[in-house]
């Protein structure tokens, strides 16, 4: 034990552990920077409250994080882990389900004992990719290839994907449906299986989409295509054509980003958080990034995420362990699908869907979740120098 | 094993290609929005944040040619309300209501507005500043009074119909203001109070001022002094007349500068809504269109001395009441006609025959041209609004009749405008100058001159020997013909009368006339040309001799010391006709005994004073006329 531990130490993946800890730790300061006004004038709050709950999120993360990284990721297959995660996403959608809290438009928080508010659908992003990866892993060992895995092998964890998705979807999280659906198609696909197997998947899928879609349109139409949807996706068309209801986010995201310039206004100088700019320590922390620091501030963010994904799927090409793989795939995926629904909704590249920046955003389900998943990539990483070493 | 990694590895690639690509867009579009909207964000952004208090700048004044101020501005504050930076907007409207005594309701609404400044109007704007010293007194938060103005008009009505008005939000609707508006408004100045969402000013951000620019000042050429004494007279004749309107215009004749210009009534520009916009609208002096009658016949004159077709003084011409043109009997206003006459004594009894007479001479084609040469049947291009073109007979239609009314002032329709400018010309030396009103554009900050106008000449319509021999017959009108009462001593004022009957729906009104005098002095360098006229004038006489012509002696003799008019002594004297003063030109005493002034007989009476042998000083001066009833006091000394 001792001598994997030294062995594993000597191979560690320092880099990413380098620009998981900056962007932690360059979030939080964006964080106390943007929330002070909305504490102290909309929460009548201490100046630091935002802070210091955000201080107290990292610091839980990072021993969830040092439980996930020290954990050989081999171990997430097995079926004792696999079994607790399923039995734990049960629970949590069901809770979901039964007592769920409707926070902004969305019905995806619930109260863990009053501590904290969680997300189910952040915990589903983690949950789908280690028990997709587990069971794909445990089903090929049985049978001795990836290749050889047959539909019914992998229909058990689509049945399972598939109530997931139900779930988030009555949820109206669109963000995380989204994300969801996308990081289980990533593992699916570089799962190894073979084309006709692959093939039927994604007939299945197509067909459920379609008569998912029907369905929608009669019976959900409403919940769906709510009218602040409606409004995100005109205002994603045109933000200035009306700039105080539908727009308003867009256009005061817009404000932030221009008003800033490329210098940027300095660190504590933001105007547009100033109640201007909604939750500008959520889902909106990049346009008061990019007001204060500019392009400066832009780049540290989209470079140091941009890493993480592109070391990610670096592991998960270089790897000859399809467990590795699709972990890594599936992470990064996550990371970068999520950054780029965040910022492609701020800049107007795609319609506004509430999801945060990875690592940046202020959030506790989120930064613990992202945390586990940087374990999870940093001990694949490490995992594979070791192999690359023998 | 190998080939599968191979494809996942291939399926991967492909995934982390679109992730990179859609990275890059994402960062090109974020710095794009840096970059390139920056100028127009950041403005926008501004905007979101501020709350702009304005603080107007004045609009331009208006001066007279001395830069003497006939319209200014005065302080109007503006009340402003940020609905956001006070919660008991009930303490706000009583406040706001009880020191105005406005409707507390209507204010209370106006407050409670969501939106993040409120302009507290018509109730609180332009309050004034006694009043907004008081409230600001109260130091309401989120109460601020905006610097405004009003136009204040230090002289009253004064050329009110000429400058026109200004409306609520001090745009100009009517006359100068309205021609002038562009350069006589202002760009407002604002204080720009950079604030969060909820309207707290930010405390690091400093407060802007937006400057603003004073509108420009327009220097007329109009003189204030001329100007009060023309008004006087007019208002004075209106009263006594019981006229229906009067105007007057006052030239300087070698420079078309407009040294005064009235129309009555007037009215009070503040309170213009409370008048006919007929008054308010109609500039009289440039709008006005209508016979001109006799004052034309300067026109007709003119083109015949130029035209040599009259020796003046020694052709003659016998005038029997009336003359006959193609069958039409074209009388003269003298039934009895005047007999022989030359052709100076034509003019001085404004002798309608007569001027037929001189017109056929000229010939129908060449005083149609004299008269289009004269600037009439177009507009002046004097810029002030709402002038008239004024009607005149086309070359078909000017037949025989039209050829000989036209030659006494009768069948055309023209502005007095368009006469002062032909008139001016024919006794400057013939050179046609167009009317201006505006003499220099200031910069309203600055004082630099924007622009300056400077005599237009138009064009040389008659040569100067033919003008001056038009001086000299209008003299003789004022000394011994029908301009008689505009006479004054030594002024060498020169003119012609004019009454003419107004048309309506094609004929003659009974008993309806506009008279007029066309004036200037001295005959022999005219500085300056007054022109009068009063419309229905209800007396016994309604002469342009009788009622105009006394009211330009008046005006020219009050303002001579205003244009350095001295008193001269080679003037033509005037005839004493039966019912004039007897008037007695004084000579000189001083260095006379009492004993040599005593044995002559003289018809006024002398008032002795001090004790002497000699006279050393006199009242009225040597060579004064004064009447026969007056007295002439006689200082003795050694």
């Amino acid at each position: 034990m001792k001598h994997y531990f030294k062995n594993y130490f000597r191979n560690f993946d320092y880099s990413l552990l380098f620009v998981y800890i900056l962007l932690m730790l360059f979030g939080l300061v964006m964080i106390y920077s943007s929330s002070i006004w909305i504490s102290i004038i909309q929460y009548d709050a201490n100046p630091n409250f935002y802070y210091n709950r955000q201080l107290v999120n990292i610091i839980l993360a990072l021993i969830l994080f040092t439980v996930a990284v020290i954990t050989p990721y081999k171990r997430l297959s097995s079926k004792t882990i696999l079994g607790v995660l399923l039995a734990v996403m049960f629970i949590l959608e069901l809770w979901l389900i039964v007592a769920g809290k409707n926070i902004n438009g969305s019905k995806s928080w619930i109260s863990l004992f009053g501590l904290m508010n969680f997300q189910p659908s952040e915990f589903a992003k983690l949950f789908i990719i280690v028990f997709f990866a587990g069971t794909f892993y445990r089903k090929s060992v049985n049978r001795g290839s990836m290749q050889l895995l047959t539909f019914d092998d992998v229909s058990y964890p689509l049945g399972m994907w598939l109530f997931i998705v139900l779930v988030v979807g009555f949820e109206t999280d669109l963000g995380a449906l989204v994300i969801i659906v996308a990081i289980a198609l990533v593992v699916v696909i570089t799962s190894g299986l073979k084309g006709k197997t692959l093939g039927r998947i994604f007939g299945l899928l197509s067909a459920l989409g379609v008569v998912g879609m029907i369905g929608i349109l009669i019976f959900k139409w409403d919940t769906v295509f709510n009218a602040s949807r409606r409004g995100r996706i005109t205002s994603f068309l045109d933000p200035f054509s009306d700039p105080l209801n539908s727009g308003y986010h867009v256009v005061n995201g817009y404000y932030a980003i221009g008003a800033g310039g490329l210098e940027g206004r300095g660190l504590g100088q933001s105007i547009q958080k100033l109640g201007y700019v909604p939750e500008p320590q959520t889902d909106f922390i990049m346009a008061i990034i990019a007001e204060e620091l500019g392009i400066l501030g832009v780049s540290i963010v989209i470079i140091g995420l941009g890493y993480i994904v592109m070391r990610g799927y670096y592991i998960a090409m270089s790897t000859m362990d399809p467990l590795a793989r699709m972990l890594a795939a599936g992470i990064s995926t996550w990371i970068g699908l999520q950054t780029f629904i965040n910022l492609g909704g701020l800049s107007g590249l795609i319609p506004l869907t509430g999801v945060t920046l990875p690592f940046i955003s202020y959030g506790g389900t989120s930064i613990l979740l992202l945390s586990v998943a940087m374990g999870i990539l940093i001990n694949v990483s490490t995992h594979h120098k070791l192999e690359k070493r023998k | 094993m190998k080939w599968v990694t191979t494809k996942s590895k291939k399926r991967l690639t492909w995934i982390a290609i679109a992730l990179v690509v859609y990275g890059v867009a994402i960062f090109v579009k974020l710095v794009s929005v840096q970059v390139i909207q920056y100028d127009k964000l950041s403005t926008m952004a501004k905007e979101n944040w501020d709350r702009e208090i304005p603080f107007h700048a004045e609009r331009g004044k208006i001066t007279d040619r001395n830069e003497e101020v006939i319209v200014s501005n005065e302080l109007a504050p503006t009340l402003y309300f940020m609905p956001s930076q006070n919660e008991d907007k009930e303490y706000v409207a009583d406040a706001i209501s009880k020191v105005l005594n406005k409707d507390r309701a209507k204010i209370l609404k106006k407050l409670e507005q969501r939106i993040s400044l409120v302009k507290i109007a018509p109730e609180a704007k332009n309050i004034s500043y006694d009043q907004a010293v008081t409230i600001q007194q109260m130091q309401i938060p989120g109460l601020y009074s905006g610097v405004d103005y009003v136009r204040s008009y230090p002289h009253g009505n004064l050329l009110a119909r000429f400058l026109g008005f200004t409306g609520v939000d001090n745009q100009g609707l009517a006359g100068i203001e309205y021609e002038y508006d562009e350069l006589l408004k202002s760009s407002d100045a604002a204080i720009r109070l950079f604030t969060d969402a909820k309207g707290n000013t930010l405390e690091h951000v400093d407060d802007e001022w937006k400057n603003g620019k004073d509108g420009a000042t327009i220097q007329l050429t109009i003189d204030l002094k001329l100007q009060k004494i023309v008004e006087r007279e007019l208002s004075q004749a209106m009263v006594e007349y019981d006229a229906d309107q009067a105007l007057a215009i006052a030239m300087n004749p070698n420079s078309g500068e407009i040294l005064a210009l009235a129309s009555f009534p007037t009215y009070d520009p503040t309170k213009f809504s409370e008048v006919d916009p007929s008054i308010y609208n109609r500039n009289l002096p440039v709008f006005m269109s209508y016979e001109p009658g006799s004052t034309f016949k300067i026109i007709t004159l003119s083109a015949a001395i130029e035209e040599d077709v009259v020796d003046m003084e020694h052709d003659h011409f016998h005038d029997a009441g009336y003359t006959m043109v193609e069958g039409a009997r074209l009388r003269c206003w003298k039934r009895e006609g005047h007999k022989d006459q030359s052709f100076y004594e034509v003019v001085q009894n404004s002798c309608n025959p007569g001027f037929v007479e001189l017109g056929q001479r000229i010939g129908s084609d060449k005083l149609l041209e004299y008269i289009h040469r004269f600037g009439f049947g177009k507009k002046t291009g004097s810029n002030i609004a709402g002038e008239s073109s004024g009607i005149l007979f086309s070359k078909e239609a000017f037949g025989p009749v039209e050829h000989a009314t036209t030659s006494f002032g009768q069948g055309v329709s023209v502005t007095p405008i368009q006469q002062m400018q032909a008139v001016a010309a024919a006794i400057n030396g013939g050179t046609l100058y167009k009317p201006y009103t505006v003499a220099k554009i200031l910069d309203g900050n600055t004082n630099e001159v924007i622009m300056e106008q400077k005599p237009e000449v138009k064009a040389q319509v008659v040569s100067e020997e033919t003008s001056e021999k038009v001086r000299h017959a209008l003299e003789l009108v004022v000394a011994k013909g029908s301009g008689r009462q505009a006479f004054r001593d030594g002024l060498r004022i020169a003119g012609k009368t004019g009454t003419a009957q107004k048309v309506e729906n094609g004929r003659y009104k009974d008993g309806d006339y506009i008279v007029s005098f066309i004036g200037f002095a001295p005959a022999n360098d005219p500085e300056i040309i007054v022109y009068v006229a009063v419309d229905n004038p209800k007396s016994g006489l309604q002469f342009g001799s009788v009622i105009a012509a006394p009211i330009v002696g008046r005006i020219i003799e009050d303002a001579a010391p205003l244009y350095n008019i001295e008193k001269q002594e080679n003037q033509i004297e005037r005839n004493y006709v039966w019912g004039d003063e007897l008037t007695e030109r004084i000579p000189n005493f001083v260095g006379l005994t009492k004993e040599k002034v005593i044995p002559n007989l003289y018809p006024y009476r002398i008032q002795w004073h001090g004790e002497g042998n000699e006279v050393i000083e006199q009242v009225p001066k040597p060579d004064s006329q004064i009447l026969q009833t007056d007295i002439v006091h006689l200082y003795l000394g050694n």
